[in-house]
């Protein structure tokens, strides 16, 4: 027999039986039983009746007498009955089963008597009806002041977690393995997630007023415990258990402890939420929900979160009017004014209210207050209603085709996120009559980021805009992603690199949004200064090192490329030093000669020679960044890009070996190798 | 109330757009969109009437009849007086179209606009309000998501030439100049005619950074520019014909000799067809002999904050 950890030292403690005796548990204070008294203790106060509702051998029913509660234990097991009978507690033989009749008969037993809460300690589960029963506590807790007896009842449950990382990571295995006890106890009929008890019970006319969830990061369920899945500290549940932790925060819950006041009586339940529908009617109460599929089938295609300050009107008009003018208008707009005030909260509103209905009727303005840069996009993401979320920023510019390039990409690469060719423009700000602001361009656009994602770049920096990318609502939805707002910056890079992990990257080369770069910074730059950003980096760094990465498939060979350009660059660090050297005896030996000038153009070749393979050692300490080098310009070494500066070194080679300078010759020859061979490495990807 | 409203008072306002095979959406969105604008500058009292006139240079009509219909309706609900389709069956030009459109005009300020543009709510309000000042003849607008590189004053907003995207000209100007000069130019360059005809007769040409437009623009992967299909071929013979008008030989032959040495076809058409003009007597009677509006820099008619091209 599987023994429930939860409980294993309590049945320990009193041997198992057979039968109902099976659930013969004990009070103990590090317990879920004794997490339960905890909470009714921190947030029931004032006597008076706890009604537990299928209460078995009632475990609680001492804990609760000591703190100054009568108990009624209720159930159809009379074994549990007789013994709580001897043991002094009140008892009814109640069927929970028929919500109906257990409600006539509960009178009957309560006798007008005042009823504090109702228990439900792991019984919710073994019900079908379980919500009728629900719905039924809740239409008597919410009666009005003049019932006494159930107003204001609390409820208490405890529920098993079917969603338990454990139990996720058996599924995984193709295991449902079933035991007398515990999270897959035999007699479960049906099976909460956090979610799901969130519904049900919100459904019923329960609204949660405290938490104190029992936590077991070894379940009943660990085994066999050497399975990858399953050991403590294997890559492989590190990764998966970081996956369903951030998901929902119930990883590792074994049992929801959760207490409830009566909110809505269930005839006057609000509806149920999205891709939630009713699956039948028992006795006129709804029964359990289910997922609607057709609700995702018509789900907008984009939520467009536009984050504002409310400081840029200008740019946050351009910004709404590329929005506004997109060729494909199935998306939705947020716009999430942060801290802004309130007569700038208006302006805003009534900006977007003086465009067409077509348009302004998809926008909604959102108040966000307090947080750093992050907390309006996760504000907006809680809200977001498409299947994609999108970040375009009050000074960014979609061109018409963007979002229907989105939708493109989206229909051959469902749940990627999807990456855009993005244009960076150069802004400057100009003071104009009357002190009006303005702006206006001062380059044309360019495109200094890479057409197509990698990976292993990314990792070392960010080369993506927010407003080239599209990330499935899906990602901070379900998988319970979102912006860190621990965060002052970069939190753009940081949620970009952690969806490519997961969800990977389709690409699109058409150039369909414009990023502006405002000389002399914008407000990040301003007000957050360089430390601050490399901290952040550092943290985010320090974040990705802390825990297994997910790699596409084909980077073993860019592994393979980041060693060789490490050698590489070693190489060339050692062939640099001889090089100045001979540079420095070449300059000596030109002064004076008739070849004076072909001497010195020598030198100069070299010297120029000489701080390329400088540049090349110095970026021997961006690793991640040497990968993708021909999507980079390095500026410092006056080249275009890593390819051209492999050229150069190739073409230089040329020369030398074509000039009568043979002094400078054998040196620059094996930086010419190195520089070919530099040069493959760099040559389109497919 | 400034100058402008004191003679008056409220200016009435007539939208006028040249198509050609453009798709009707594409049509239906840019009417859409000044249709609100012009609503929201006559409901803030801005302006009294307003009307939209459609000029058709297709070879078969870009709207169905059914489609004009619709976006009548949707022009009285947003407040507009009148719309007005015409089918010319034939290609007037760009230029030629608003010529004929403009005659019998009434309405105070025209709105020259493209149909593959969006308007900005405000667009018509922000360009009114440039107008209020009695010197200024023509207002162009802001054009987004790629602005236009010429330059302007910061202070006192005046360029070069106004950009026939969308430009605001007072009705009374229009017509006093003679309207477009179609017969000089079929595509491109009549508005920097038309810009620089205006400041010979003393009005004041000005950019409106405030008024913005959508103007659907694409870039290669490169971050270059797109031209319009049309663009490259018509607006290298306009440009010959523009240096020619205001009496810039030096222009012309600088032009003619770079695009004789152009790798690209159309740029030895162009000089072609410019020659043979110039032999059958069909180009523009030469003004501005003292260079007094004209300004070309490089090959550009105006100051560039920086350029596509680089």
């Amino acid at each position: 027999m599987q023994i429930d950890p939860a409980q294993k030292d309590l049945v320990q403690a009193s041997p198992t039986q057979g039968g109902s005796s099976r659930y013969r548990f004990g009070y103990a204070e590090d317990s879920l039983y004794g997490r339960v008294m905890s909470l009714v203790e921190r947030h029931l106060t004032g006597g008076g009746l706890v009604v537990d509702i299928g209460c078995g051998w009632g475990a609680v029913a001492e804990r609760c007498r000591e703190i100054g509660l009568d108990y009624l234990g209720c159930d159809v097991d009379p074994e549990g009955l007789v013994d709580l009978s001897n043991r002094g507690f009140e008892t009814a033989s109640i069927d929970v089963s028929d919500a109906r009749s257990f409600v006539e008969s509960l009178h009957t037993q309560v006798k007008g008597r005042k009823v504090a809460a109702f228990f439900l300690l792991d019984v919710l589960e073994h019900l079908v009806t379980g919500e009728q029963l629900l719905m039924a506590l809740a239409t008597l807790a919410a009666a009005g002041p003049e019932t006494t007896t159930y107003h204001g009842a609390r409820l208490v449950m405890s529920v098993p977690n079917v969603a338990h990382y454990e139990l996720a990571a058996k599924l995984l295995m193709g295991r449902f393995d079933v035991t007398p006890s515990g999270l897959l106890d035999d007699t479960h009929v049906v099976f909460y997630t956090g979610w799901r008890l969130e519904e049900v019970t919100r459904r019923a006319g329960w609204m949660e007023v405290a938490r104190d969830d029992f936590v077991m990061y070894e379940s009943d369920q660990r085994f066999p415990p050497e399975a990858a899945m399953l050991a403590p500290f294997t890559p492989l549940r590190r990764f998966l258990a970081g996956i369903r932790q951030t998901a929902d925060g119930f990883a590792f819950v074994n049992q929801f402890v959760r207490m409830y006041t009566p909110a809505n009586p269930p005839a006057l339940a609000a509806p149920a939420t999205e891709g939630v529908g009713i699956s039948g009617d028992v006795d006129g109460l709804p029964s359990r929900p289910i997922f609607d599929k057709r609700t995702f089938a018509n789900q907008v295609f984009a939520t467009v979160l536009v984050r504002t300050t409310g400081s840029r009107m200008g740019t946050l008009h351009d910004t709404l009017l590329s929005l506004a003018a997109q060729s494909y208008g199935d998306f939705e707009v947020l716009v999430l004014c942060h801290n802004t005030p309130a007569q700038v909260f208006d302006a805003i509103s009534n900006l977007v209210n003086q465009f067409s209905p077509t348009f302004s009727n998809r926008v909604k303005v959102v108040p966000v207050s307090g947080g750093g840069r992050s907390r309006p996009l996760n504000v907006g993401i809680s809200l977001a209603k498409g299947r994609y979320t999108i970040i375009l920023d009050d000074d960014d510019l979609a061109f018409p085709g963007w979002m229907a390039e989105f939708r493109r990409l989206a229909d051959i690469w469902p749940g990627m996120v999807l990456r855009l060719g993005v244009a960076e423009q150069h802004m400057e700000d100009q003071p104009g009559p009357g002190g009006k602001l303005f702006y206006h361009a001062t380059s044309r656009p360019r495109c200094p980021y890479p057409k197509k994602f990698d990976l292993l770049s990314h990792l070392h920096e960010n080369r993506t805009p927010p407003c080239a990318l599209a990330y499935p609502s899906s990602f901070f939805q379900y998988l319970g992603f979102r912006f860190g707002e621990d965060l002052p910056v970069l939190e753009d890079w940081d949620i970009l690199i952690q969806a490519a992990e997961l969800c990977g990257v389709a690409d699109s080369p058409e150039v369909c949004t414009l990023y502006r770069h405002w000389n002399g910074g914008d407000q990040s730059t301003a007000i957050h200064p360089p430390a601050e950003w490399m901290e952040t980096r550092q943290e985010i760094l320090s974040r990705l090192e802390s825990r297994p990465i997910l790699l596409p498939p084909g980077y073993i060979r860019e592994v393979h490329k980041l060693d060789d350009l490490e050698r590489i660059c070693h190489r060339l660090h050692s062939e640099r030093t001889r090089l100045l050297a001979e540079v420095a005896r070449a300059r000596q030996q030109d002064v004076g000669a008739e070849d004076s000038d072909a001497g010195s153009a020598r030198a100069d070749r070299a010297a120029t020679l000489a701080s390329a393979v400088a540049g090349l050692d110095a970026r021997r300490e961006r690793p991640a960044g040497t990968v993708d080098i021909s999507g980079t310009t390095p500026q410092g070494l006056g080249y275009a890009s890593w390819a051209d500066v492999a050229a150069a070194l190739a073409a230089e080679l040329v020369q030398v070996k074509s000039s009568k300078g043979w002094r400078l010759t054998e040196p620059v020859r094996a930086v010419g190798k190195a520089a070919h061979k530099l040069a493959a490495l760099f040559a389109p990807r497919r | 109330m400034l100058e402008y409203y004191k003679v008056l008072q409220l200016p009435s306002m007539r939208v006028q757009v040249i198509l050609y095979s453009q798709p009707e959406d594409v049509v239906e969105s840019c009417i859409e969109s000044i249709s609100v604008s012009l609503g929201n500058a006559r409901s803030k009292r801005l302006i009294a009437g307003s009307s939209i006139i459609l000029g058709d240079c297709s070879g078969s009509p870009c709207l169905a009849n059914a489609t004009v219909e619709r976006m009548k309706e949707d022009a009285t609900a947003a407040g507009i007086d009148h719309l007005e389709y015409t089918h010319f069956g034939r290609n007037l030009g760009f230029g030629g179209g608003h010529n004929r459109l403009v005659e019998g005009a009434h309405e105070d300020l025209l709105l020259i606009l493209n149909p593959d543009t969006y308007s900005s709510p405000l667009l018509v309000e922000e360009m009114v309000s440039a107008c209020q000042d009695a010197s200024v003849g023509i207002v162009d607008a802001k054009q987004l998501p790629l602005e236009h590189p010429k330059s302007y004053d910061p202070v006192t907003m005046d360029t070069s030439w106004a950009l026939g995207a969308c430009m605001m000209i007072r009705t009374s100007v229009m017509t006093g100049i003679g309207g477009f000069d179609d017969k000089s130019f079929f595509l491109y360059c009549e508005d920097v005619d038309l810009s620089w005809r205006a400041r010979l007769h003393g009005w004041r040409v000005v950019h409106q950074p405030h008024a913005k437009i959508f103007h659907d623009k694409h870039l290669t992967g490169d971050g270059m520019f797109v031209p319009a299909e049309t663009e490259p071929e018509n607006s290298a013979e306009s440009s010959l014909v523009l240096a020619y008008k205001y009496s810039r030989d030096d222009i012309v032959d600088k032009m003619v000799d770079a695009f004789l040495h152009s790798p690209a076809h159309f740029h030895r058409k162009a000089v072609n067809r410019f020659n043979q003009r110039r032999l059958s007597g069909d180009l523009p009677a030469r003004i501005d002999q003292d260079h007094s509006v004209g300004q070309f820099v490089g090959f550009d008619f105006a100051e560039h904050n920086f350029s596509y091209a680089d």
